[in-house]
């Protein structure tokens, strides 16, 4: 008999003993605000745990690339950056009443994608993670930052935003200097990729669409908020990501026009 | 509160945008116009999902698409370049 897989488990009960305890004034909150709170930080923590394997599967992406030392030094940097994320998080979540052991979430493969070049490939990643995933993060986490109202959960995400700003730059950087080697099948294939970037992350973010704007309270403490969430997200899309791909002389906005159309078609 | 927070939202983007100011290519692409509006959730296909994996809304990112689960190849015509 087949034993049954059971889920992974990410345990930050040992790492936050030698961390500083934090204290966060709940007494505002109703137990349904607490609840959305809580799960939010759950999400948060380890979420944040499992992205350090995605820049640390760049590490030898960018190797086999040939690309400059600074780049591989600073993949490094945002792997020890997202565990430590995570430790943060734990924190926040604990401070709120949650149990810092948790399911782990799909930790998918970083793709090789074989079919091109060790360049086009890694660029095609660093697009997706930064350009696209850790640029929206800059964009979400100031936000929350600026609605944060206690001083140690503005500090944790400062310290979070600090390392999101590192990572979108390390994207853009990177596509500044490769883009203008493309040459014109590269940056068809290319722009032909960036339709599954689009597609999936309208997907991983359209279910914000239906949700519920928060309390004040419950965004006093970093809760995520409903259709906000979505407008934002549509907003450093078109307005940031896109463009910025454009001008690097990707077809961005065909392409995420394309995406929005796939994402949109079963319901019309 | 929802409006207030939309209004912070966009004056961070001056900020974000700053980060993707990247310096024109030789062949630039040429941009299309997009819609400032995102879709309603009721617009929105949640459902169609066989493709690509669906992912809750999360922080840190997520590992990139893998092409062998979306057929990009049938897209390269149509690419406008």
């Amino acid at each position: 008999m087949i034993p049954t897989k059971l889920p992974l488990v990410v345990d930050m009960r040992r790492a936050l003993e030698r961390a500083a305890p934090m204290s966060l004034d709940v007494r505002s909150l109703a137990p349904e605000e607490l609840a959305v709170v809580q799960e939010h930080w759950r999400i948060h923590m380890v979420a944040e745990f499992a992205s350090s394997r995605v820049f640390s599967a760049l590490v030898p992406q960018l190797m086999r690339a040939e690309l400059d030392y600074e780049y591989v030094r600073q993949a490094t940097d945002m792997a020890r950056q997202e565990v430590e994320h995570g430790l943060l998080s734990a924190q926040v979540y604990v401070a709120l009443g949650g149990n810092p052991r948790a399911v782990m979430p799909d930790l998918a493969d970083v793709p090789a994608h074989e079919v091109v070049s060790h360049l086009e490939a890694v660029l095609r990643n660093v697009i997706s993670i930064s350009c696209a995933g850790e640029t929206l993060a800059v964009a979400v986490i100031g936000a929350e930052r600026e609605r944060a109202q206690s001083e140690p959960l503005r500090h944790v995400l400062s310290q979070i935003l600090r390392d999101e700003v590192y990572h979108a730059r390390f994207g853009w950087k990177l596509l500044a200097e490769v883009a203008p080697g493309l040459d014109t099948d590269a940056r068809r294939r290319t722009s032909a990729y960036l339709v599954a970037v689009f597609e999936r992350d309208l997907r991983a973010l359209a279910p914000s669409a239906g949700l519920p704007l928060a309390t004040d309270a419950a965004l006093a403490l970093g809760a995520p908020d409903g259709a906000s969430q979505w407008a934002m997200f549509w907003q450093t899309m078109t307005e940031v990501t896109v463009p910025g791909l454009d001008n690097a002389g990707l077809c961005a906005s065909w392409a995420w026009e394309r995406a929005v159309r796939n994402v949109t078609a079963q319901a019309a | 509160m929802a409006m207030k927070i939309v209004a912070a939202s966009a004056g961070l983007l001056a900020g974000v945008s700053a980060l993707a100011a990247t310096p024109a290519a030789a062949e630039p692409a040429q941009p299309a116009a997009l819609s400032q509006t995102p879709p309603s959730a009721e617009a929105l296909s949640l459902h169609g999902l066989s493709r690509m994996s669906c992912a809750p809304v999360s922080r840190g990112p997520l590992a990139p698409p893998d092409q062998r689960l979306y057929d990009y190849m049938t897209l390269l015509g149509e690419v406008p370049l």
